[in-house]
């Protein structure tokens, strides 16, 4: 949504583009352009390499994570097991807690929705 | 329509019960009938249209009752409840609760104890360096979002994951990630130099514990502020930057004279609600370090739940939360004063 809207604008960043691609061979823009990209980057991997730790520390096994970070466990493991999911079903109590969840979840959404209606539909309608 | 079946069942209530007297303005509020458009497509005749507006008002009562009896229960209840608290002397360790009166001691015994005073430093240290530092981010980060370039959804998208995510979690997600064993953090580190490794963030050192809560909560609440400046940045219209770049603005004073003032309220709307967080930030403190180590990263809102909660203090740590609250409106109330519209 918001995008579309500045997609939809030719802002200065289209004449600066234009600009970029006539005098393609200026060493400050190649530069400047590079350091941006570069800028994005670092900014994406700080958003989410923790997700990807995570998924990564999911995969091995209690053992692995003891060991510790580095050699065969280091940032990419040679040696993934789906064995702490199999944990998480079989031996933690994990679906009383993901029932209660939904019992939560659902019951909110329900009581919100019906008392916010009421209360919006007084003061907006009547 | 179903709007006219609903007035019926209201007049009969309506006879049953006379209006009370004190009720008029907050009926004139909550029934504005000066909505010409929508009123006329379901008014009645002249002959039933003061039935029709009792019965309006009626159902607006009605309608609107839930929801002010919720709030009154779980924001008004306990909000009167801590005044209350914060006047007597209330504390389970004793055994019972006595009730007893005692004035304005609790928020003298507060203000004298060093526990207090320290808390409300960091605490408000913590709030301008974070305010600072969010604010100087996401800016830049914003302005990264706003220029057109091929990847720009994909850098959009996963500057707002951190941002969905609840503050427990990502606090969860960063105590791993600062821990020795299972965490990147110290692993990259020790990349560099040697010494850096298997570092412990969380309970040894007291700089490295608040640089770990400040990069927990930074993370999470920095792509906020972004999202908001984005939103500001976008309804900046393009002919004021191409009559600055007529005028022979550079960058920087196109930055400093057109897009800051432009964006003044989406600044302040970000201020007010990074401020007001970081002023009552509890979660992240929580979970990662627990007030650790020794008690040298409580905030405000920590030594008021362990002082009401852990050591059951109810007097006490209902003035520590009454003061937070006044603290807070305070910060707020200068905020909306300062950045309040010049042209109106």
């Amino acid at each position: 949504m918001t995008s579309a809207v500045a997609d939809d604008v030719p802002v200065p960043v289209a004449a600066h583009r234009t600009a970029y691609r006539r005098r393609q061979f200026s060493a400050g823009k190649i530069v400047k352009e590079t350091l941006f990209y570069l800028a994005v980057v670092i900014v994406v991997l700080i958003a989410l390499f923790p997700f990807y730790w995570i998924l990564r520390t999911s995969l091995l096994s209690n053992q692995q994570v003891a060991a510790g970070v580095g050699g065969a466990n280091g940032i990419i493991p040679s040696h993934l097991s789906g064995v702490a999911y199999e944990n998480v079903f079989t031996q933690a109590s994990f679906l009383t807690p993901l029932l209660n969840s939904i019992i939560v979840a659902l019951a909110t959404t329900v009581v919100t929705i019906i008392v916010a209606s009421m209360a919006g539909y007084a003061l907006a309608r009547l | 329509m179903a709007l006219n079946t609903e007035p019926s069942n209201e007049g009969a209530g309506a006879e049953g019960r006379p209006a009370r007297a004190g009720r008029p303005a907050l009926v004139k509020r909550l029934t504005p009938p000066r909505k010409p458009p929508r009123a006329s497509k379901h008014r009645r005749p002249a002959a039933v249209g003061h039935a029709r507006e009792t019965g309006d008002r009626r159902l607006g009562y009605l309608l609107a009752a839930p929801v002010v009896i919720l709030l009154l229960a779980i924001t008004g209840y306990p909000l009167i409840y801590n005044i209350w608290n914060a006047f007597h002397f209330d504390n389970l360790s004793y055994g019972n609760l006595p009730h007893n009166f005692v004035g304005w001691k609790n928020f003298t015994t507060m203000f004298d104890s060093p526990q207090w005073v320290s808390a409300l430093e960091r605490t408000l240290v913590f709030t301008v360096v974070t305010i600072v530092f969010d604010l100087v981010v996401g800016m830049a980060l914003a302005l990264m979002m706003h220029r057109n370039f091929r990847g720009r959804g994909f850098l959009r998208a996963s500057i707002l994951i951190p941002w969905a995510m609840p503050t427990v979690v990502s606090a969860m997600l960063w105590k791993t990630m600062f821990d020795p064993s299972a965490g990147f953090v110290d692993y990259i580190l020790a990349a560099f130099h040697p010494a850096w490794s298997g570092l412990a963030w969380v309970n040894i050192n007291v700089w490295r514990a608040w640089t770990a809560i400040f990069i927990a909560d930074s993370w999470k609440n920095i792509p906020f502020v972004a999202i908001l400046l984005l939103a500001g940045l976008q309804v900046i219209p393009n002919d004021v930057y191409e009559a600055a770049k007529m005028d022979g603005a550079s960058w920087w004073q196109s930055f400093t004279r057109v897009t800051l003032p432009m964006l003044k309220p989406a600044l302040s709307v970000a201020l007010i609600f990074r401020t007001l967080q970081a002023l009552l930030v509890f979660d992240v403190i929580y979970i990662m370090t627990n007030g650790g180590p020794g008690s040298s990263t409580v905030s405000l809102s920590y030594l008021s739940y362990n002082t009401f909660i852990i050591n059951t203090d109810f007097g006490l740590g209902g003035a520590m939360s009454i003061i937070l609250v006044l603290l807070a409106l305070a910060v707020s109330f200068i905020y909306v004063r300062a950045f309040r519209p010049s042209t109106s």
